[in-house]
């Protein structure tokens, strides 16, 4: 039972550093660096209102937004951009639907070319 | 197993969607079930470690596989997906200060969730696509087996009989 803890937890560690190369990897890729301050201190953290919003609304045509009046999740899916629910269905499925018809192509074709080959 | 898997997956599919919309569940919302799905998927990849395994073990040794063309795949979808966490949890409203943490604010953040987001789309899509026999095989199997409970609890869910003399009956 032990042995199986540890081998799960050796797993999740893995994935965790995998997940750390990544996040290096990114990083390296963006020239981000990232920065933390203190809550206590910090200028764009409010407690205001249901949305976390300085002045407790969100501000209309746009998403929430910090302190210094800058969008931090303006229109679009995630953070200014991509589509809503039905569109992000609508580009998986389609996505499914365009992998399956080419895998099914392909199936065909080279059944037939394997059809046609001469058996050894 | 398969229906264990079959489940988690289901649900990774929904809790996706619904992270993906934040309009939908609000950011707070949006915030932790990001993380619990982050959670969530570490499970889906320890309940799949043998065929990742065996895949980097076998991965050198075949040229052109379906294998190995989903193994890229998940490797991209897994970039990206921890792309979306890092990102999210650096422009958190809710989660980071929850811990008593607070990432300055940077736009270049915004901008690196909204693209790795959008990258997860697609890629979940692809990968979606590439296991479609997987999924119609389970998704029959659960249907047979509900036809089967179905025939032999004496319920014909396809067929109903209706004695002719109640259809005369009726009219």
């Amino acid at each position: 039972m032990m042995r199986r803890v540890f081998v799960i937890a050796g797993r999740v560690l893995v994935i965790l550093l995998a997940a750390g190369f990544v996040t290096l990897g990114m990083l390296w890729w963006s020239g981000q660096n990232p920065q933390f301050q203190s809550p206590a201190h910090g200028d764009t953290l409010s407690t205001g209102g249901s949305t976390g919003h300085p002045e407790g609304a969100i501000p209309p045509g746009g998403g929430l937004r910090d302190g210094t009046g800058r969008g931090l999740h303006g229109r679009g899916v995630v953070a200014g951009g991509g589509g809503s629910l039905a569109q992000n269905l609508a580009v998986i499925a389609g996505i499914t639907l365009a992998v399956v018809l080419i895998r099914w192509i392909w199936g065909l074709v080279f059944q037939r070319r394997a059809a046609m080959l001469p058996r050894t | 197993m398969n229906k264990v898997n079959f489940m988690i997956d289901a649900g990774i599919f929904a809790a996706f969607l619904a992270a993906e919309e934040p309009r939908l569940t609000g950011i707070n919302w949006h915030e932790w079930l990001s993380v619990a799905l982050a959670a969530t998927i570490i499970v889906h990849l320890l309940l799949h470690w043998r065929w990742i395994t065996n895949i980097v073990s076998k991965y050198f040794r075949k040229l052109w596989h379906v294998s190995r063309l989903k193994f890229i795949v998940d490797l991209l979808l897994f970039a990206a997906f921890t792309g979306v966490m890092v990102t999210g949890l650096m422009i958190s409203r809710s989660v980071l200060p929850f811990l008593g943490i607070q990432a300055a604010p940077d736009r270049t953040w915004n901008s690196l969730h909204s693209l790795t987001a959008q990258a997860s789309v697609i890629l979940l899509g692809v990968h979606f696509a590439l296991n479609w026999d997987w999924v119609t095989g389970m998704v029959k199997t659960f249907f047979r087996r509900l036809f089967r409970k179905a025939e032999a609890s004496g319920i014909r869910p396809a067929l109903v009989t209706v004695p002719k003399d109640k259809i005369r009956g009726q009219s």
